[in-house]
């Protein structure tokens, strides 16, 4: 009997790197097949925590080089970190494993009684069984399916917690480029207003007359709109939503429909009426009627809690009806339709002061505009319309547009640098509009005219005004006849404006 | 290369046959031992690997009746020795006698005791006096018998197969270690399920006679015998056996913790040896031609238990020997453990 080993133990388990490793006999070329799945297996068991760790770091990483203000390395820095962890596992992936580590790895997982492991090593054993115990590993390697053996793990914690590592790294990433990114018009210093040529700064620091009677007629009306939004009753509009949801959620109701349809057609009279003949029917109403009136009303109660007093009333009524207590119900029910004629006046008091408003509104808007249509006019006539009723004219602004900066249409406030545009009244449709002709900046119903003239033709580089209020500056181009007044950061936001609500709520049904 | 060949072929045709005698014999004591499936096997491949048996177990389970169903199976030679206080050592392996020829003259003539058969039976080995259990000693280590000095040689196969009930334990003699080393394993027998018993009942309460046929011979065993000393181990399972006898030892540095706090002595070398020709019989049997850590494991509890010397500790907290491999077991590492998860 002659005792002989395949391959020293020692060799077969030595790291192997390369599958010349494993012999190449047909076992050999089939265990090394099996190896490479199985490390591809193992590579992608620990990709999970390889990658979390690997986003961790770049979060990090990220996070540290925004905090530092090197924002613009969050990126490289979030990359580099997320390269070694990838390419870690691509090693690990690709590396191949020890013979009899590979062989042990699936006589364990499939329960192979070491044959293949054996067959590695080989056995102490006489040339007859060794070769027979390799014929059996043969046999027994032909018919493993690797795939089956070590199917790629693919958990469902893992895959959202890597989903989420990877959005936590886009917000991090982002910041920090929000962090890094210059502020539109901050490149441009405050300074450079001083720079401007003598003559351009001068003739922007100066203001250009204004007709005297014009802008006392504008001060005037300034003073008038002042006073009336002082006067305006803020809660009025909240008892007008109030009022329309308690409405719907009534309406849902047989015993409230009435009272809810009055207070979703915004007639609080009409609400106190209904309320007072809820009341009077109350002797009537058997229990289940009652009980169906009582949701209602803590429903409507619910939904009108824009208007505490409204929605208090509510309540009580629909305590009360809910205990059953015809007393209490009845004075509830009353305090309710004194609080709906409450409403009412003041929502009335609101509606006459929103069109006093509009009507002066108007009218300023008017005085401006002859303002404007002076010659020269600026500054003044512009500055008061930042005075205007929020819900009718746009922020100050948002009106001194950008003419004449970088093409964009000008202001009806402010000619083009390099035209000599006037605004003046709409007449017709906008359909109607020759081509010469456009709409102001603030897509008011008000047209332009273009008209560029012969000394504007030579192109004169301007200073761009930055940061602050609006300087009127005086154009060379436009000969002295045209004020250009622009700021980079031109506000986009949309001014909060009651009057839409108001008048969806307010207006006839 | 035709040899190589020839060779090959004709051991793939010993395993299958040994495959195929073994499975017949087991199946044949199954026929009358009812149950005890585990224990018969036990039993089989301890006497394929030329070993001796030591069966542990209360009163009337069935032990003599395995063995004797045993040598019905493999149609060897069979005695039973009864063991008892009095039971001298020529009792065992006999004597030398006085005998008168036909010429009239007187002559010394050995008269082999009950020892000369193939499967000794020692039952209930226990209640005999040290001296005279000692008398197996030779014969079951060296196959042998030692009387007036003339050395008598055992014919093969020769196993003996002891029997002792771990109750009743007073008047006993306890085996002496270097004894029970001697024994390749110790097998317990317990009670049977309700079904077995049973069909035990059904079988021997009955007007019909029960027993084994032949199913094989002492030369097959043989033969078995020495085709499982041909099957290979690698060295990584081979380590495996000898990481499980360090594990034993309360004084090695790989010692487990219930061996280092309950463990006198752990097991003897004989113990690793037994392991493996134990497991070179069951890889034989599962017709592989190599040992796997399965076998080395199914070997592990029989031929280790009798060899771990308990101290007064674990007398104390009630630790026994299989508890203590139970927890070796679960707790030495294989080659590949972490690979195959």
């Amino acid at each position: 009997m002659r005792i002989t080993a395949a391959r020293p133990f020692a060799a077969a388990a030595a790291p192997a790197f390369r599958t010349s490793a494993y012999g190449r006999g047909e076992f050999g070329r089939r265990l090394a097949r099996l190896a490479r799945r199985w490390q591809r297996y193992r590579a992608a068991r620990a990709a999970p925590k390889l990658l979390g760790l690997g986003f961790g770091l770049a979060i990090g990483l990220a996070a540290a080089s925004a905090l530092a203000g090197l924002g613009g390395l969050a990126p490289a820095a979030a990359g580099a970190a997320l390269g070694v962890v990838s390419a870690a596992l691509a090693a690990r992936a690709v590396t191949v494993p020890p013979p009899l580590t590979a062989a042990l790895a699936y006589d364990r997982r499939l329960g192979l009684c070491e044959r293949l492991s054996t067959a590695v090593v080989g056995a102490r054993a006489d040339p007859a069984m060794q070769a027979l115990q390799r014929e059996d590993a043969l046999r027994t390697i032909t018919q493993v399916d690797a795939a089956r053996a070590f199917p790629y793990p693919v958990r469902r914690r893992d895959v959202l917690l890597l989903g989420a590592a990877a959005a936590a790294l886009g917000g991090v990433l982002l910041a920090a480029a929000r962090v890094s990114a210059p502020v539109p018009g901050a490149e441009t210093p405050i300074e450079a207003l001083t720079a401007l040529p003598p003559g351009l700064a001068a003739d922007a620091a100066a203001p250009t007359p204004v007709d005297p009677a014009l802008q006392a007629r504008i001060e005037e009306l300034r003073a008038a709109i002042a006073e009336l939004e002082r006067q305006r009753d803020p809660e009025a509009a909240s008892a007008a939503v109030a009022a329309d949801a308690a409405g719907a959620a009534l309406r849902r109701t047989s015993e409230g429909r009435r009272l809810g349809r009055a207070l979703g057609n915004g007639d609080f009279a009409a609400s106190a009426a209904e309320a007072r003949a809820l009341r009077a029917q109350l002797a009537d109403m058997n229990s289940a009627r009652m009980d169906d009136l009582a949701a209602g009303m803590q429903q409507a109660s619910a939904a009108a809690a824009a208007d505490a007093a409204l929605s208090g009333r509510l309540a009580a009524a629909a305590e009360a009806l809910a205990r059953g207590q015809l007393a209490d119900a009845r004075a509830a029910l009353a305090q309710l339709a004194d609080e709906m004629e409450a409403a009412g006046a003041t929502v009335a008091a609101e509606r006459q002061t929103q069109a006093q408003l509009q009507q002066l509104a108007r009218q300023l808007m008017d005085a401006e505009a002859a303002a404007e249509a002076q010659p020269g006019a600026s500054g003044p006539a512009g500055a008061a319309a930042a005075d205007a009723p929020t819900s009718l004219a746009p922020p100050a602004e948002a009106r001194q547009g950008t003419a004449g900066d970088d093409g964009d249409p000008g202001s009806g406030s402010g000619a083009g640098g390099d035209s000599d545009a006037r605004g003046r009244a709409l007449s017709g449709t906008l359909e109607t509009l020759p081509a010469e002709q456009r709409l102001d900046a603030e897509g008011r119903l008000e047209i332009v005219d273009i008209a560029p003239t012969s000394e504007g033709a030579e192109l004169v580089q301007r200073p761009i005004l930055a940061l602050g209020a609006g300087q009127p500056s005086e154009s060379a181009a436009a000969g002295g006849r045209g004020v250009a007044a622009g700021r980079q950061d031109v506000a986009r936001g949309v001014p909060l404006d009651l009057l839409p609500v108001l008048d969806r709520y307010f207006s006839a049904p | 290369m035709t040899a190589a060949v020839d060779s090959r072929d004709a051991t793939e045709r010993q395993v299958q046959e040994a495959r195929a005698l073994a499975a017949a014999v087991i199946e044949e004591v199954c026929t009358v031992i009812v149950g005890q499936r585990a224990a018969i096997r036990d039993t089989v491949v301890c006497l394929i690997a030329g070993g001796n048996v030591l069966i542990e177990g209360v009163p009337g389970l069935g032990k003599t009746e395995l063995v004797r169903a045993l040598g019905q199976a493999l149609d060897l030679r069979f005695s039973r020795i009864q063991f008892t206080p009095d039971l001298m050592p020529a009792d065992i392996t006999g004597t030398t006698v006085v005998m008168d020829a036909a010429d009239g003259q007187r002559a010394f003539r050995f008269e082999p005791g009950p020892i000369f058969a193939n499967l000794v039976l020692a039952d209930e080995i226990n209640r005999a006096t040290p001296k005279t259990q000692a008398a197996l000693l030779e014969a079951m280590q060296e196959r042998q018998v030692t009387v007036a000095r003339t050395v008598h040689r055992l014919d093969p196969p020769f196993f003996v197969m002891a029997t002792q009930n771990p109750i009743e334990m007073e008047g006993t003699y306890p085996l002496p270690e270097a004894q029970v080393d001697r024994f390749m394993f110790k097998l317990t027998v317990d009670y049977p399920s309700a079904e077995e018993l049973t069909e035990i009942l059904e079988r021997t309460t009955g007007a019909a006679e029960t027993g084994a046929g032949r199913a094989a011979s002492g030369a097959d065993l043989v033969r078995m015998g020495a085709l499982a000393r041909r099957v290979g181990i690698a060295a990584h399972v081979a380590r495996y056996v000898v990481d499980l006898v360090g594990a034993t030892h309360p004084a090695n540095p790989n010692a487990h913790e219930m061996s280092r706090q309950y463990v006198r002595y752990g097991c003897s070398p004989r113990a690793a040896q037994a392991m493996v020709r134990a497991a070179k019989v069951y890889a034989l049997l599962d017709g592989r031609y190599h040992v796997g850590f399965d076998d080395i494991r199914a070997a592990a509890r029989p031929a280790m238990r009798h060899r771990i010397l308990l101290n007064f500790e674990a007398e104390a907290d009630g630790v026994t020997t299989d508890r203590i491999l139970d927890d070796v077991l679960i707790t030495t590492r294989r080659a590949g453990d972490a690979a195959g998860r």
